[in-house]
C-alpha cells in the first residue's frame, strides 16, 4: 500500500501540474504565440474566414507587386467578383504548400459554413528544389504550432527547434542526392547535367520543374490526398487549381523536352484527383510569357490580366458549384471613388501588408507596423486616372501608437511613375501628435494641383525607417 | 548534440536508464558509446580529431610513467603537447595566423601568395584538448598514475556532459569517478535533474532573448539611443553568462543524474569586487588550468614585481587567445591581464597583503567586465568603434531597446536568485526544501523555459571555442 502510494502521488501531482500548465498555457499564451509565429494560423481562426462559403488558400502567385497593374488585387479577390453573394475569403502566404494548406483546413469547425474550398496546386512545389531550400524552414516552423497536439507541447518543440531546419549546404546535399537517385526517363538522365548544359535561366526551369512525379512517394502528393479526403468528410466541395507555368520562356530556354515532363506531371495529378471527385482547373498552359511577371526565374507570379484570366477560370469551375451565384466579368461594377478606409485587416487594394502585426491594433485585431524592418507601413497606391476629375487636397486620418517620439515617422504623399518629376511630401508625425504610449487620432491634409494628373501613380502611407516600431489603424482617406 | 534539442531529450533518458541498466564493468563502454553518438551528432567526421588527441596522450602519459629519466620524461611531455597543441593550431589558429602574416606584409608593402585556410573548428576542441593536456601534466608530475585502460581514458576526454563546452575536468578528479561504481540514488537524480531545468531556463529564456536584442543592437548600433546601447552591452553580459552558465548547469546536472560530480564553473562571478575575484568566480576550471600549468611554473607571484606583470600579462593573453582566434579576444585578455595588474600592483608595491574590497565594487568591477565583454561580442573593432560612437553620439535620439516584459521579468527573478545563492547552488539548496517545494520550483521553471523561451536558434556562444 505504501509502495503504491509513493508511486501515486508523484502520478497524480504529475498529471494536475502538466494538466494546470496546458490550459494556462492554452488561456493565457498561445494566442499570442499563435499571432507571432504561425500567422496564417492565427488567420484561420479569424471570424472572417470561419464564415465564410468560399476559402481560397494559396501562396505568392495570389497577389502582386507590380506598379502598372489597375487593379492590384489577389486572384482570390477577383474570383470573389464573380460571386456578389456568397461571403469568400482567402489565407495567403508565400511559399505555402499542400502541409501547410491540410494543417489550415484542419481548423476550421466542424460548423463553419464552407461550402467551397479553392486549392492552389504548384507542380514545382512537388520536385525536390522546393523541398531542399531554407524556404521550407519557415512553414515547418509554422507548422508546429498548427499541428493537432497538445498546446504546451508544441510550444515545447518549438523552443528546441523540432522542425526541419537544414543549413543550406545540407539542402544541397540533399538535393545532389534526390537527383542522383532519380534520374529521368529519355536523353536526359542527368538533370544536374541538363541544366549545366543549358545554363542560366534555363537551368533553373530544370532544375525546378524537370522530375518524375510519383504518386505514391511525393510527400506534397499523399498531402493533397489528405485534403480530398479531409473535403469529402466534411462534405466540401474541393477545387484544385494547377498554376500557370511559363512554358513559352521554357520551351524558348530550354526546348520542348521540359515542357513534356511538365505535362506528364500534370496529367498524372489531373487524372488521380478527377478520379477522386475534385474538381481540378488546369491552368497550367494558360498564359503566355508577357503575362508573367519574372523573366530571370521560374515562379508563378502574374501580372493583372494574367490574374484576371486566371481568376475566371476557377470563378468558372467553381461556379457550377454554386449555381445561380455566378455573374459574368461585364457585369462587375468600377465608379470612380473619393473615399477610401483602411482598417489593417485584410483589405484591398492597399499595399504594404507585410506590415500588418497583431502586436497591437486601435479596432479589430491588427494593426501596420512599422519601423526599419519593414519601414513603409499599409499603403493606398492608385492609378491617378481612377480619381475623380478636379481633386485639390486629400485627407489623411489615421490611430498612431508610438511607444516614444524616437522616431523619423512620416506621413506621406507620393506622386510618381513618369518622366515627370513627380513629388514627395512626408509630414512628421511627432509633429502631428506628441502624445506617447497611446493610440491617438492623426490628421493632415495634403495640397494637391493639376500635376497630381501628369503623375500616372498616387501613393500615401506611413514610413519610419529607424527600429522603433510605430503602429497605425483604421486609415480613411478623403479626395476633396 | 544540443542540450535544448529534441534529440537531447531523447538521448538523455535512454543514456541515463541504460547506464543504471547495464553492469558496472561495461557502463565505460556505454558511455563512451553514448559520448560519440553525442560528439557525432554535429559533425561525424571529427570524432577523428578526437581519436588522434586521445591516442597521442594516452600512449605519451604511459610512456612518460614507464621512462625513469628526468630528461627522456620532459621530452616526450613536449612532444605530446606539442602534437595535441599542433591540431589545436591548425584547425583553430592557422587561419588566423595566415591573415596575420598577410596583414602585416601588406603593412609592409609587401605581396604575399599565402592564402587563408577556411576550416571548420571543431565544437569544443579547446575544451578537450586542455583536458587532456592536463593529464599527461599530471602524469608527468607524478601526482596522476597513466591510466592502462584506453576504453576508461577515451571516456575521460569524451564524457559527453562537458565533452564540447567543459567544465575542464582534471584526472584526479573525473578519471578517479569514472572507476567507481555508482548507485542509484534518489538525491543525486532529483539534483541533477534540478540543475538541468535551471540550466535551460538561463540558455533557453535567457541567454536566447538576450541574444535576439544584443544582437539588434550590435548589427545597427547608429539606430540606438545611448541608453539602449548601454542596456545593449549589459545584455550582452547577461547573454553570455546565461549561455554559459546555463550549459555548464546542464552538464553538472547531466552527470550528477549518474552520480559523477564534474567541476563547478561559476560562482555569481558578477558579483565579485575586483577583476581578479571575477576570475575566480568565472570559467572557474579555466582559470585554474592556467593558473597550474602556466601561472604558476612561470614563477606565479612569488617573484619579483615586474616577474609578477609579466607571468600575469602572459596567461591572459593566452586566455584571450584560447578564447578565439582573433585580435578581439587576444586585446580582451590583455585588458583583464591590464585590470588585474592595477589591482594587484598597489599593495605589491607596499608589500602588503591585499585589502579586503568593500561591497560598492561589486558596481565598477561589473561595469569593467561588461565594458570589456563588448570587445568579446564585437565581430572586429570596427563595430566595436561603431558600437561606442553611437553610444556618445546618440544621447535622447535613437530607438529604445527592444526588450519585452516577460523577459525582463524573468531577468529579475534570475538576478535575485543569483544573489540569493551566491556562493552556494540551486540543487543544494533546494534538496534541503521539502518535495513540495522541490516540486512547484521546478515545475514554475519548466513552465517558463518552454512558454518564454526563444524560438530563434542560438547556438552556445562557447562552442566555438
Amino acid at each position: 500500500m505504501a509502495m503504491i502510494r509513493k508511486i501515486l502521488i508523484p502520478l497524480i501531482a504529475l498529471m494536475l501540474i502538466l494538466v494546470g500548465s496546458e490550459l494556462l498555457y492554452t488561456q493565457i499564451f498561445y494566442p499570442n504565440d499563435l499571432r507571432q509565429y504561425a500567422p496564417m494560423g492565427f488567420f484561420s481562426d479569424k471570424p472572417l474566414l470561419q464564415q465564410a462559403q468560399v476559402v481560397y488558400l494559396g501562396e505568392s502567385s495570389n497577389h502582386t507587386f507590380v506598379v502598372e497593374d489597375e487593379d492590384r488585387r489577389k486572384v482570390s479577390d477577383m474570383v470573389a467578383d464573380y460571386f456578389p453573394a456568397l461571403r469568400c475569403a482567402d489565407i495567403t502566404q508565400d511559399a505555402a504548400h499542400a502541409e501547410v494548406y491540410y494543417h489550415l483546413l484542419r481548423r476550421i469547425p466542424e460548423e463553419a459554413p464552407v461550402q467551397t474550398v479553392v486549392v492552389t496546386m504548384n507542380l514545382r512545389s512537388m520536385g525536390p528544389s522546393w523541398f531542399d531550400t531554407g524556404l521550407e524552414t519557415a512553414l515547418q516552423k509554422q507548422l508546429v504550432l498548427l499541428k493537432d497536439q497538445p498546446n504546451l507541447l508544441k510550444r515545447l518543440l518549438l523552443g528546441l527547434k523540432a522542425y526541419d531546419h537544414r543549413t543550406t549546404e545540407e539542402c544541397q546535399k540533399d538535393l545532389k542526392e534526390y537527383w542522383r537517385q532519380h534520374p529521368l526517363e529519355g536523353d536526359h538522365a542527368d538533370v544536374l547535367g541538363w541544366a549545366d548544359s543549358v545554363g542560366g535561366v534555363g537551368a533553373n526551369f530544370i532544375k525546378k520543374y524537370a522530375f518524375e512525379l510519383g504518386l505514391e512517394d511525393n510527400a506534397l502528393v499523399r498531402k493533397f490526398d489528405e485534403i480530398a479526403a479531409l473535403s469529402k468528410a466534411r462534405g466540401w466541395n474541393l477545387v484544385f487549381h494547377i498554376l500557370p507555368i511559363n512554358l513559352e520562356l521554357s520551351d524558348s530556354l530550354v526546348g520542348t523536352e521540359l515542357r513534356q515532363i511538365i505535362y506528364r506531371n500534370r496529367d498524372l495529378v489531373k487524372r488521380h484527383y478527377e478520379q477522386m471527385g475534385v474538381t481540378v482547373v488546369d491552368n497550367v498552359d494558360l498564359l503566355p510569357d508577357s503575362l508573367f511577371l519574372d523573366k530571370d526565374w521560374p515562379t508563378e507570379h502574374f501580372n493583372e490580366r494574367g490574374r484576371r484570366m486566371v481568376a475566371e477560370r476557377i470563378a468558372q469551375a467553381v461556379a457550377p458549384l454554386h449555381a445561380g451565384q455566378y455573374r459574368p466579368y461585364e457585369s462587375i461594377p468600377r465608379t470612380p471613388r473619393y473615399h477610401y478606409e483602411h482598417h489593417c485587416e485584410d483589405e484591398v487594394p492597399w499595399g504594404g501588408f507585410k506590415s500588418l502585426t497583431f502586436e497591437k491594433s486601435y479596432s479589430g485585431q491588427r494593426s501596420s507596423v512599422i519601423s526599419s524592418d519593414d519601414p513603409f507601413g499599409t499603403t493606398l497606391e492608385l492609378w491617378t486616372r481612377d480619381l475623380p476629375k478636379g481633386i485639390t487636397s486629400v485627407d489623411v486620418g489615421c490611430w498612431l501608437y508610438q511607444p516614444s517620439v524616437r522616431h523619423d515617422g512620416k506621413l506621406a504623399l507620393e506622386l510618381s511613375g513618369s518622366e515627370h518629376d513627380g513629388r514627395w511630401e512626408g509630414k512628421p508625425l511627432q509633429e502631428l501628435n506628441e502624445t506617447t504610449g497611446r493610440w491617438v487620432p492623426i490628421s493632415y491634409t495634403f495640397e494637391l494641383d493639376s500635376a497630381l494628373y501628369k503623375n500616372p501613380t498616387i501613393k500615401i502611407y506611413v514610413m519610419n525607417t529607424t527600429p522603433t516600431k510605430i503602429y497605425v489603424d483604421d486609415v480613411v482617406i478623403d479626395f476633396r | 548534440m544540443l542540450f535544448n534539442s529534441l534529440a537531447f531529450l531523447i538521448f538523455f533518458p535512454i543514456v541515463t536508464i541504460g547506464f543504471y541498466a547495464v553492469a558496472h564493468r561495461f557502463r565505460w563502454l556505454w558511455l563512451l558509446a553514448a559520448s560519440c553518438v553525442f560528439y557525432m551528432w554535429f559533425v561525424p567526421r571529427y570524432i577523428l580529431i578526437l581519436l588522434a588527441t586521445i591516442l597521442i596522450d594516452y600512449s605519451a602519459a604511459i610512456i612518460i610513467e614507464r621512462t625513469d629519466v628526468r630528461k627522456q620524461r620532459l621530452a616526450w611531455l613536449w612532444v605530446s603537447v606539442s602534437a595535441t597543441c599542433l591540431i589545436l593550431f591548425v584547425f583553430k589558429y592557422l587561419g588566423f595566423f595566415e591573415q596575420t602574416v598577410i596583414d602585416i606584409a601588406g603593412m609592409l608593402g609587401m605581396s604575399t601568395n599565402l592564402k587563408v585556410a577556411q576550416i571548420v573548428l571543431p565544437i569544443g576542441l579547446s575544451f578537450h584538448t586542455f583536458q587532456s593536456l592536463s593529464y599527461v601534466i599530471e602524469v608527468y608530475r607524478g601526482t596522476q598514475k597513466a591510466e592502462r585502460h584506453l576504453g576508461i581514458y577515451s571516456l575521460y576526454v569524451m564524457f559527453y556532459p562537458q565533452l564540447v563546452t567543459g567544465p575542464i575536468e582534471r584526472p584526479h578528479n573525473l578519471l578517479r569517478q569514472l572507476r567507481e561504481e555508482k548507485r542509484l540514488n534518489r538525491d543525486n537524480v532529483a539534483q541533477g535533474l534540478m540543475l538541468m531545468v535551471f540550466g535551460l531556463f538561463a540558455k533557453m529564456v535567457l541567454a536566447d532573448n538576450w541574444g535576439a536584442i544584443v544582437d539588434a543592437v550590435y548589427a545597427h548600433p547608429e539606430q540606438y539611443s545611448s541608453l539602449s546601447i548601454v542596456g545593449g552591452l549589459f545584455g550582452y553580459s547577461l547573454q553570455i553568462y546565461c549561455d554559459f552558465f546555463g550549459y555548464s548547469t546542464i552538464a553538472l546536472g547531466c552527470a550528477k543524474v549518474m552520480g559523477y560530480d564534474i567541476t563547478d564553473n561559476f560562482r555569481a562571478p558578477y558579483l565579485s569586487r575586483s577583476i581578479g575575484e571575477f576570475w575566480h568566480r568565472w570559467h572557474i576550471s579555466l582559470s585554474t588550468w592556467f593558473r597550474d600549468y602556466v601561472y604558476i611554473p612561470l614563477g606565479g607571484s612569488r617573484v619579483r614585481v615586474s616577474r609578477w606583470v609579466l607571468n600575469t600579462m602572459v596567461v591572459f593573453l593566452l586566455s584571450g587567445l584560447w578564447h578565439g582566434a582573433a585580435w578581439t579576444f587576444v586585446l580582451w585578455g590583455g585588458l583583464h591581464g591590464l585590470c588585474l595588474v592595477a589591482e594587484g600592483l598597489p599593495s605589491r608595491l607596499r608589500r602588503q597583503k591585499p585589502a579586503q574590497r568593500a561591497a560598492w565594487r561589486i558596481v565598477p568591477t561589473f561595469v569593467a567586465v561588461t565594458l570589456l565583454w563588448s570587445l568579446f561580442r564585437a565581430q572586429d573593432i570596427g563595430q566595436l568603434q561603431a558600437v561606442y560612437a553611437a553610444m556618445l553620439h546618440n544621447a535622447g535620439v535613437g530607438a529604445l531597446l527592444p526588450v519585452k516584459g516577460p523577459v525582463m521579468l524573468m531577468t529579475l527573478v534570475f538576478v535575485m536568485m543569483d544573489i540569493g545563492l551566491r556562493d552556494s547552488r540551486f540543487d543544494k539548496v533546494l534538496i534541503r526544501r521539502s518535495r513540495v517545494v522541490q516540486w512547484a520550483v521546478c515545475a514554475i521553471l519548466i513552465f517558463c523555459t518552454i512558454v518564454f523561451s526563444s524560438v530563434e536558434e542560438y547556438p552556445f556562444i562557447y562552442f566555438q571555442f
